[in-house]
């Protein structure tokens, strides 16, 4: 067994503190649902509830108890009683307990699926879109099991697995809806989680479904309680674990999918209930699992309420999504959870594989390949585009002998092409960075809070001074994202130095703490939403020479690295036989991931929040050019700069004259590239 | 050794680019239009929210990138020969007059207009709203002068009165602004006899604009700060909103929020034909439902191409649509 808790074994006394648990936990949520129940902009309070309940209620505080308030909570509760049972299970399935929906990417992929039906103007009932996110779910849940087949029990496999799904499924969603501009500000309530609803119809339908699929749960219990004592013991007292562990991602998938269908993809409260009700001494999951549903209905509840005592909705611009609320409560729980967690991956977990580096003929070959390759996506970039210009046109201008207009067209592409083409470089780079340190595949900068630290920084300036002139933007953006990696670093830092998986866990969850402020900025100061989601999505629209000025240090910044070559091989090598060499470790790992956190941070300042290039650029260049720093550096950046160049060159083609932003482009080229590196990964990790 | 050699090279090359790029840089600047704003050599100057434009001569070639300053254009006899979001425009902005001819260039979205395309347009002038072209502005403005407008400065009505008629001195058609404005005034005018022909002589409202997320309806109350209540309240209505206003004078609430409207207003709404929650997901709602306004069939749906936030025609448009809703 890989994972532990970290927790204090209890005894298996659960009984006595279960009832308790349970009886605190059903006051408090009665409590909180009857509060629910009060808040709204019409004057309906407590005096109508009880009214309505002994059946004298008047008319207009029966409607707007029947019509709004009702729907609300009961969606409330549906939509945590699901998520909460479905972290157990899932917690408990993979003894792992940072895993729920929402960290192994089921939300995502169910979120996704319900966009998608929504785009394809299939006719969206309740039920049919609760199916369509089920099967979104089950893909994402597949993905995320086989990336992780031969360690599916390392956290941080299993995390990093999740957090690539879920990067990969919510910029699939942007896709979908970025292109209808006058519904942005709905998909921005739905995509963070909200609980509004159009009447009763719906909660009571999934609600129903929940409730089915909640009570199927403890038939689970006595086998997965026995799993909490490892694989082969479980095997060994006659528990089938495969079966089981199927059954409980399914359950799971379903339960989750039934609360995005309901009322989006909610964070974190999958991950919070099943943690909090163990905390209080539940340990057996016949216990647990309702309990954990208790807790999820009480977080989204308390987590509502808050966000509607915040910021009324009849005083207000609009209501603050209840997500984004559990996401703020969330994010740091998980970062103390992460904190604890002994991941074993400390010397074990090398999932790097330090391939024997090619000959130095082949290397050539394969740099040449890949610089061949970035000057044939440059100059398709300069052909293709929203105005039909040929090659003849390129060349000629290229030589200086071009007309006015096609020169007009060339010199525009030009310079956002660099930026695109640096960008990716630098990024490709930043991804080496961390995952030299953290030692696996799937780590890149944007799961150490960089990028939503640039996020955060970039939307502080311009809410809390407006009047700042825009060339402080990027500025802010990279202090916000080494500002993030330096509360990771110091979290995530114990006496022992700085473990290379809980770093990135704690990163996960400082950029989910992180992307919830932000949210919150955006909501209060009522930003427009559009131009916000565009900028987080990465975008290279507009770019020009200042921006290629911006990306000067970062350039330097991924020299420097190249350059320190032999430290950075020897982070690959685990934790004993460097330290015998005489290499401080800490130091090595802290100034690498510095420099993931300057080249990734300012990347994003230039372009904003580019995923997946830092994942697959280096994976790539490893496979070609071996893991020995000096190769590895230069034949990532290459690579990362003809995905970015040609993620900007399908975006301004595709949907001509609509753009795609390249941040999304990038999503849509690596996940199936992940999807394929999937296959690989049982034959890489053996 | 040999590996520090090629570290140096790849670093090198990386050094290049940003040499390259930057050099690059400079020489797409010395071809830049100098078209800054703030000149004063001009025959036209033009008022915009970044201060006064200078133009030679009025502009012939326009590309409106805001649909407010489209139907501007198109009010003012203009054709415009490159618009942003042109599915959006004939989908939400209906008024007469207000329709696009043919062969008006696509541009993209308004947030993120296709500059090339623009570019190869050859236009003379660009026009847009200050918060859309916070990004691109510098690349527009290399291209033809740009006026952006703010169309957020209090009070709406009179902002966007300002901001046509800069728009008509740029395209040399100021003279015919006050005529064109007029027809607000006139169509008020027109209403508040007919209203009172009626005995609807300041009828009580609130208007709205709703849209479903994930089937959960969100409406948009307008306050008196809106641009459509200043224009309503012109023909002597009285608005009976008094929500927080946002930027645009809106209040956005879900179904529990019509419970603020008084009993005796008449609640005005536009809503897309396939995605209008009053008659979809609301229409059993028991708040809904139970609205006086609802019971007393005084809930009425506005065409849906009758666009709140837009110029000229589309306030027009909001007078004429309310009439006949009203019936009178």
């Amino acid at each position: 067994m890989t994972a532990t808790t970290g927790e204090a074994k209890v005894p298996l006394r659960a009984r006595p503190s279960a009832l308790v648990a349970g009886g605190a936990l059903a006051a408090a949520l009665c409590a909180v649902a009857v509060l629910h129940l009060t808040l709204g902009t019409s004057g309906v309070g407590l005096g109508d509830l009880v009214a309505f309940a002994t059946g004298d209620a008047d008319a207009g505080a029966e409607a707007v108890l029947l019509g709004s308030r009702l729907p609300r909570t009961l969606a409330g509760l549906a939509s945590g009683v699901a998520l909460g049972v479905a972290g157990a299970l899932i917690q408990g399935s993979t003894r792992n307990p940072l895993g729920a929906p929402d960290t192994l990417g089921v939300n995502a992929g169910a979120y996704f699926a319900v966009a998608l039906a929504a785009y394809l103007g299939l006719e969206t009932g309740t039920l049919l879109s609760g199916g369509a996110a089920f099967l979104g779910g089950l893909a994402a849940a597949a993905i995320v099991y086989l990336l992780t087949a031969r360690g599916v029990l390392t956290p941080g496999r299993l995390l990093l697995a999740g957090a690539c799904v879920t990067l990969g499924g919510m910029a699939g969603a942007e896709f979908l809806q970025l292109v209808d501009e006058p519904s942005t500000r709905g998909v921005f309530l739905w995509g963070n989680g909200t609980l509004l609803q159009s009447g009763l119809d719906r909660p009571l339908t999934i609600g129903a479904v929940v409730l089915a699929a909640a009570l199927l749960a403890p038939a689970l219990a006595r086998p997965l309680d026995v799993l909490a004592l490892g694989d082969d013991t479980a095997e060994s007292l006659g528990v089938r674990v495969a079966r089981t562990r199927v059954l409980a991602w399914l359950l799971a998938v379903l339960l989750a999918a039934a609360a995005v269908t309901l009322t989006g993809p909610i964070g974190y409260v999958g991950l919070m209930a099943p943690v909090a009700v163990r905390r209080l001494g539940v340990r057996r999951h016949l216990a647990l699992l309702p309990l954990a549903g208790l807790g999820g209905a009480l977080l989204v509840l308390a987590g509502d309420a808050a966000a509607r005592l915040a910021l009324p909705p009849s005083a207000g611009f609009g209501e603050l999504p209840v997500g984004v609320v559990t996401a703020l409560i969330g994010g740091p729980v998980f970062v103390l959870l992460a904190r604890r967690t002994q991941t074993g991956d400390a010397d074990a977990g090398a999932a790097v594989a330090v391939t024997a580096p090619p000959r130095g003929p082949r290397y050539a070959a394969v740099l040449a390949g890949g610089l061949l390759a970035l000057a044939a996506a440059t100059l398709v970039g300069l052909r293709i585009g929203d105005v039909d210009v040929s090659w003849g046109q390129v060349a000629a201008s290229l030589t200086g002998s071009g007309t006015d207009e096609t020169d007009a067209v060339v010199f525009y592409r030009l310079p956002r092409i660099l930026v695109a083409a640096l960008a990716g470089a630098v990024l490709a780079v930043a991804g080496a960075a961390v995952q030299s340190v953290v030692r696996n595949p799937l780590a890149e900068p944007g799961f150490l809070g960089v990028t939503a630290g640039s996020s955060a920084g970039a939307v502080a300036l311009i809410t809390v001074l407006p009047g700042a002139p825009a060339a402080l933007i990027p500025v802010f953006a990279a202090a916000g994202g080494v500002l993030a990696l330096a509360v990771v670093v110091a979290i995530a830092r114990d006496r022992h130095g700085l473990d290379p998986t809980r770093v990135v866990l704690v990163g996960l969850g400082v950029a989910v703490t992180m992307s919830a402020v932000t949210n919150m900025m955006v909501v209060a100061e009522q930003m427009n939403v559009s131009a916000a989601l565009t900028w987080m999505a990465g975008s290279t629209y507009a770019r020009d020479a200042t921006t290629l000025g911006w990306l000067v240090v970062p350039a330097l910044a991924a020299v420097l690295f190249a350059l320190s070559a032999r430290p950075v091989n020897m982070l690959a090598l685990g934790d004993d036989l460097p330290r015998a060499l005489g290499l401080n470790l800490g130091r090595a790992r802290l100034l690498a991931l510095l420099a993931g956190a300057v080249l990734a941070s300012g990347a994003a300042a230039a372009v904003g929040n580019v995923g997946f290039v830092a994942l697959v650029a280096p994976h790539l260049a490893r496979r070609l050019a071996g893991g020995a720093t000096a190769r590895l550096v230069p034949v990532a950046a290459v690579l990362g700069a003809v995905l970015v160049v040609a993620a900007d060159a399908l975006g301004r083609t595709l949907l001509a004259p609509v753009e795609i932003p390249v941040g999304i482009m990038t999503a849509v080229i690596g996940t199936p590239y992940l999807i394929w590196l999937m296959r690989r990964t049982p034959a890489a990790a053996a | 050794m040999r590996r520090l050699l090629r570290a140096l090279t790849s670093g090198a090359a990386a050094t290049a680019l940003v040499l390259a790029a930057a050099g690059c840089g400079g020489s797409a600047g010395d071809t830049a239009g100098g078209d800054a704003p703030g000149g004063d050599g001009g025959a036209i100057t033009v008022q915009t929210a970044r201060g006064p434009v200078s133009l030679d001569a009025p502009a012939t070639r326009v590309v409106s990138l805001e649909w407010t300053y489209t139907e501007g254009l198109l009010a003012l006899g203009v054709n415009p020969i490159g618009h942003a979001d042109p599915a959006g425009y004939a989908k939400w902005v209906s008024a007469p007059d207000a329709k696009l001819p043919e062969g008006v260039a696509d541009v993209g979205t308004r947030q993120e207009p296709s500059l090339e395309k623009i570019r190869a347009l050859k236009p003379d002038l660009i026009v847009s709203d200050e918060a859309r072209v916070a990004a691109n502005y510098d690349q527009l403005a290399d291209i033809a002068p740009v006026l952006a407008f703010d169309p957020l400065a209090d009070p709406a009505l009179q902002t966007m009165k300002t901001n046509f008629t800069e728009l008509a001195k740029a395209v040399g058609k100021e003279g015919e602004a006050p005529a064109v404005l007029q027809k607000i005034d006139t169509a008020a005018a027109d209403l508040e006899s007919r209203l009172e022909k009626a005995d609807k002589a300041g009828l009580k409202y609130a208007v709205a604009q709703a849209f479903t997320a994930n089937d959960a309806p969100q409406i948009r109350m307008h306050t008196d700060k809106a641009l459509v209540a200043q224009v309503l309240n012109l023909a002597g209505l009285k608005n009976t909103w008094t929500g927080k206003p946002d930027d645009w004078g809106m209040t956005t609430v879900g179904v529990e929020g019509v419970t603020d409207v008084p009993d005796d207003a008449t609640f005005l709404y536009v809503a897309a034909d396939d995605d209008n929650p009053f008659k979809e997901q609301l229409a059993d709602n028991p708040v809904w439902t139970g609205a006086a306004f609802v019971e007393d069939d005084r809930a009425i749906a506005l065409d849906p191409g009758t666009w709140f936030y837009g110029g000229v025609l589309s306030s027009v448009h909001i007078l004429t649509m309310t009439g006949k809703a009203l019936g009178v």
